[in-house]
């Protein structure tokens, strides 16, 4: 699963989603994107589920980019733990995606196995999503 | 020289975010004309002849007369802002040009012959590094696009730009580096025949940091 290799800091504020993306709005890589209609923290997990649909329904042909990177620590207290004495420790990674964010991108497959593939993906994401491809 | 169109656009007398968001509710897309030395002129276009233009790959390279009024404007679509969300087009920038001189202009790639491509046939995949190459060309003669001929091309073969042939007058802007246009890699399948049972372990996301 993706996760930063080191940080600065051990833990992070929650923090929002406000406002769409500023970039990664264009497709940079492939022929066909996946593209966020809404905002959600995507964990790492997730990432990986949808990673893991695309490349099972493409049979390992063509090539898939990930332009979302986990690197939001969010944290957790152990269960059954009274309040207080400080911050849970990290229970796992995710990234603030906003609406307007290219999450994936395939090339080397046609339209029909991209479309489909792509709508096994969002089924693993909490955000909605459109296909997009590119102008040829 | 390819053919040119003709689009009528208003102008608009308003300037800024308030304007330009009553220019789009009336069902227009606020632009700009500008270039050759004179004053740059605010513009509006129709949303659907601009959509329709849109889905043409090469409007960027295709040369326009703006009909403003009673004059003609040969211009370029230089540049067209996009709704990040929706994709809609929100603005639009047109470049006044001069049919005698010369431009720079990002001219669309086009690969073919994929098919007669053995690496590709073997299970490649086509990594495009480069859609498009930054070119300089007379006005009169902006090509459409630059055909590449992937025939006879192998798993981890890649075209550089020295390998390709620009039409006549066309220079490469950038032309001391050593661009690589596409490469033929491997996918996952063909590096590793015999761990088939777990490919969804060691094929290897490609991340944006890591292009």
């Amino acid at each position: 699963m993706l996760a930063p290799k080191r940080t600065k800091y051990r833990k992070a504020f929650k923090g929002r989603i406000h406002g769409v993306a500023k970039g990664g709005t264009t497709l940079n890589f492939g022929a066909y994107g996946l593209k966020a209609m809404s905002p959600a923290r995507v964990t790492a997990r997730q990432i990986e589920a949808a990673r893991r649909a695309i490349t099972r329904y493409i049979r390992r042909s063509g090539r898939v980019w990930i332009r979302i990177f986990p690197d939001v620590p969010v944290s957790a207290k152990p269960a059954e733990v009274r309040m207080g004495s400080g911050k849970g420790s990290t229970e796992y990674w995710a990234c603030r995606v906003k609406p307007g964010r290219i999450m994936f991108e395939l090339d080397g497959v046609s339209l029909e196995v991209a479309q489909k593939a792509f709508e096994l993906a969002s089924e693993k994401l909490p955000v909605e999503s459109r296909f997009i491809a590119r102008v040829s | 020289m390819a053919s040119v169109k003709t689009l009528t656009v208003e102008t608009r007398s308003k300037g800024g975010t308030g304007p330009a968001r009553a220019t789009r509710r009336s069902g227009l897309i606020p632009g700009i004309l500008y270039g050759t030395g004179i004053d740059p002129l605010m513009v509006a276009i129709d949303t659907k002849t601009l959509k329709l233009e849109l889905q043409d790959p090469y409007y960027h390279t295709k040369l326009y007369d703006l009909k403003v009024g009673s004059t003609n404007h040969r211009a370029l679509m230089r540049a067209v802002q996009l709704n990040p969300v929706t994709d809609i087009p929100i603005h639009v920038d047109f470049l006044r040009v001069d049919p005698s001189s010369r431009i720079t202009v990002d001219i669309l790639l086009k690969f073919v012959n994929d098919d007669k491509s053995p690496g590709i046939k073997r299970g490649g995949v086509l990594n495009i590094v480069y859609h498009d190459l930054q070119l300089s060309c007379p006005v009169d003669s902006i090509p459409e696009q630059i055909t590449i001929d992937l025939s006879g091309l192998e798993v981890g073969q890649s075209i550089h730009l020295e390998d390709i042939k620009l039409p006549a007058g066309v220079q490469v802007v950038h032309s001391n580096r050593d661009y690589t246009l596409a490469t033929i890699v491997a996918p996952s399948g063909l590096k590793s025949d015999s761990s088939e049972t777990t490919d969804e372990q060691n094929a290897t996301p490609t991340t944006e940091e890591s292009k």
